[in-house]
């Protein structure tokens, strides 16, 4: 028996020339709507995943008062944050779910006579709560209180120094000659201009012995995060409670304004390929009246005239859709080579770094993509088809027989 | 007249919208036809011949009067109703461009046998049985523009047949075939109403198909003018 999809079929493919362009249409839309969701798919793991890496650690407690913060006597050496007692890291560490707690103050200093960020850390604690600290030459410290800092590659680049160099380090008044024991990346110069010092020198220096600028926490698991963070508001006064997945959050949020932004460009190029189905569809009515006539006239039905002719329209975006996904892969894998992401790397400066080439080698292609690429191929086809199929499922017989 | 018609028109009326005006069609037109009986509409063209066709096959509608097929009310039908009474009471036969393109021979065929909901075997039964009786089984496998207008007209003739209808109903069977094939298809007709009892109304202005008809009913201007049988029926045509 002849069903109505191979009867849609076999009309469509009387027509090859009409039926492919029409097709492009659609799969012109979906190519553009998948590679587009792809690439945001892909900014948004890299994304994440630049998060992680650029602060490993779960929460970050700072003071939420204006009373604490310091300038100390001396020039340069400000801290613009507000200080907390370093005692509450032992308070934090006592709650439920805490892996590791790690004090740091952060306070501003010269370093060879230039200026910079000063992290005084406790490197057996850091370590472990900002997994992420990348010591590209030497090692970091393992003293709290040693004259030893592991500077960051950007800031030994500007210096012209390497591990074994010794450096006058000056915080307010105070100054200490120091070793430098190792060279860290991050993969942002911005981050790399400062120097990690251990903790206790840098109370010493600057006089906030018991002080610290922030308290950063690790959980035990990324589902004890709001646990503890409301523990800690409760528990400790005075105090901001940060927590990193609200950075998380923020990057998904403009990232989904992205995919918006993506989705609307994909929908006015599929829309363009819809009104070229109902163009279609609106033909092959006009043609086929006749043969609307007939098959009333033998008795078929509205409603099978309409099933008809949307089974044309589902078949246009079926394999409009299913081409768009081709085109769509092949964009996603050649994007990477010649455009957006490439380009990074012949900007003046810039550099390559060790963890950012398996991001940009090729984009995300997730089944959710291709299935939302594909449905909405189809569902633009199928509702330009309704009017004309409607249309032609409301012919009266006697006239379209009368059609040539 | 017969007895037991199994069409009846009684004083039908149609007129269509033609510019600002109306062209009146059909004018009060009353006839029967019976089982198994040929009837043939004989008159010039715009006597109202493809309207009483289109009315009787239920793709008009009569403004008046009354149309009863195998005790059916064709003028009260509607919609759904309306739909399967095309497919289950009446075949049509036009004078071209028939059958579907996009089908072959046989699925053209098998078409309304599956919009009745007709069984896979019983379908392919009927089918085979249809192609052999107006002899073009051989071609079951070809699609219509491969056939020639006598082979289109005799694979329309196997799917008017298929479910059984009441009355084959055929507009100008001749029109686009030969002398040669116009013969043959007649006789397939009157083979058709001899072994199977089946009931004709062809339209035509063709001596070779009038002269096969078993009345004859002559139309001018939307009126039956006179009535013919036996021996007698071709002189419609005068």
């Amino acid at each position: 028996m002849v069903g109505v999809l191979r009867m849609a079929y076999r009309n469509l493919v009387k027509r090859k020339l009409r039926f492919s362009l029409t097709a492009a249409g659609i799969a012109v839309g979906v190519a553009l709507i998948l590679s587009l969701l792809s690439m945001t798919a892909t900014a948004e793991q890299s994304a994440l995943q630049s998060i992680r890496r650029i602060a490993g650690y779960d929460i970050a407690i700072v003071n939420s008062t204006i009373r604490g913060s310091l300038t100390l006597p001396g020039r340069q050496s400000t801290t613009t944050q507000r200080l907390l007692s370093e005692s509450i890291a032992e308070t934090v560490l006592a709650i439920q779910g805490v892996y590791a707690v790690t004090p740091t103050l952060s306070i501003r200093g010269s370093l060879g006579g230039t200026y910079v960020t000063i992290q005084g850390i406790d490197s057996a604690t850091y370590t472990e709560v900002v997994s992420t600290v990348n010591v590209v030459e030497g090692g970091m410290f393992t003293c709290s209180d040693c004259p030893e800092v592991v500077v960051g590659k950007g800031l030994a680049e500007e210096l012209n120094i390497s591990v074994g160099s010794r450096l006058a380090l000056s915080i307010g008044n105070a100054s200490r000659e120091v070793l430098v024991v190792g060279v860290f990346e991050t993969g942002i110069r911005l981050q790399e201009m400062a120097v990690y010092v251990p903790l206790r020198l840098v109370q010493e220096m600057s006089g906030l012995s018991g002080y610290v600028t922030s308290v950063l926490v690790k959980c035990v698991d990324p589902s004890y995060v709001d646990s503890v963070a409301n523990t800690i508001r409760g528990t400790i006064q005075g105090v901001t409670v940060v927590v990193q997945r609200a950075l998380t959050n923020l990057v998904e949020q403009a990232l989904s304004t992205l995919n918006l932004f993506f989705l609307s460009i994909g929908l006015v190029a599929l829309t363009a390929g819809g009104f070229g189905v109902m163009n279609t569809m609106f033909m092959a009515v006009a043609e086929r009246t006749r043969e609307i006539g007939i098959l009333k006239s033998i008795g078929a039905g509205d409603r099978f005239i309409f099933t008809l002719f949307i089974a044309e329209a589902l078949i246009i975006g079926a394999v409009g859709s299913l081409a768009g996904v081709g085109v769509g892969v092949l964009v996603t894998q050649l994007i990477p080579r010649f455009a957006v992401f490439g380009g990074a790397r012949l900007l003046p400066g810039a550099r390559q770094f060790s963890s950012v080439p398996q991001n940009i080698s090729g984009l995300t292609i997730t089944p959710q993509v291709v299935g939302t690429a594909v449905l909405i191929g189809i569902a633009v086809s199928v509702v330009a088809g309704l009017v004309p199929s409607y249309r032609a499922a409301r012919i009266r017989p006697a006239e379209a027989i009368r059609y040539v | 007249m017969s007895s037991n018609p199994i069409v009846l028109v009684k004083d039908v009326y149609k007129s269509y919208r033609y510019g600002r005006g109306y062209v009146r069609a059909l004018r009060g037109v009353s006839l029967e036809v019976g089982r198994g009986e040929i009837a043939c509409l004989v008159g010039p063209s715009g006597s109202g011949k493809t309207t009483l066709l289109n009315i009787v096959a239920g793709i008009d509608f009569p403004d008046s009067g009354e149309v009863v097929v195998d005790g059916v009310n064709v003028s009260k039908l509607r919609g759904r109703e309306l739909a399967q009474y095309r497919l289950r009471k009446v075949g049509y036969v036009f004078q071209f461009f028939n059958l579907i393109p996009a089908l072959t021979v046989w699925e053209n065929v098998e078409l309304p046998l599956a919009l009745a909901g007709v069984g896979k075997e019983e379908r392919a039964r009927t089918v085979e049985y249809l192609l052999e009786v107006v002899g073009v089984r051989h071609l079951a496998s070809r699609t219509p523009d491969s056939l020639s207008g006598g082979e289109q007209q005799r694979v329309a003739i196997a799917r008017a047949l298929a479910n059984k209808p009441a009355v084959v109903l055929m507009d100008e069977p001749s029109a686009n075939i030969d002398v040669e094939n116009t013969v043959k298809i007649m006789e397939l007709v009157a083979r058709l109403s001899k072994e199977l009892g089946q009931s004709f109304i062809i339209a035509t202005h063709d001596y070779i198909v009038a002269r096969s008809c078993t009345v004859s009913y002559k139309m001018r201007d939307g009126v039956v003018i006179a009535r013919f049988t036996g021996p007698d029926v071709s002189k419609a045509l005068l």
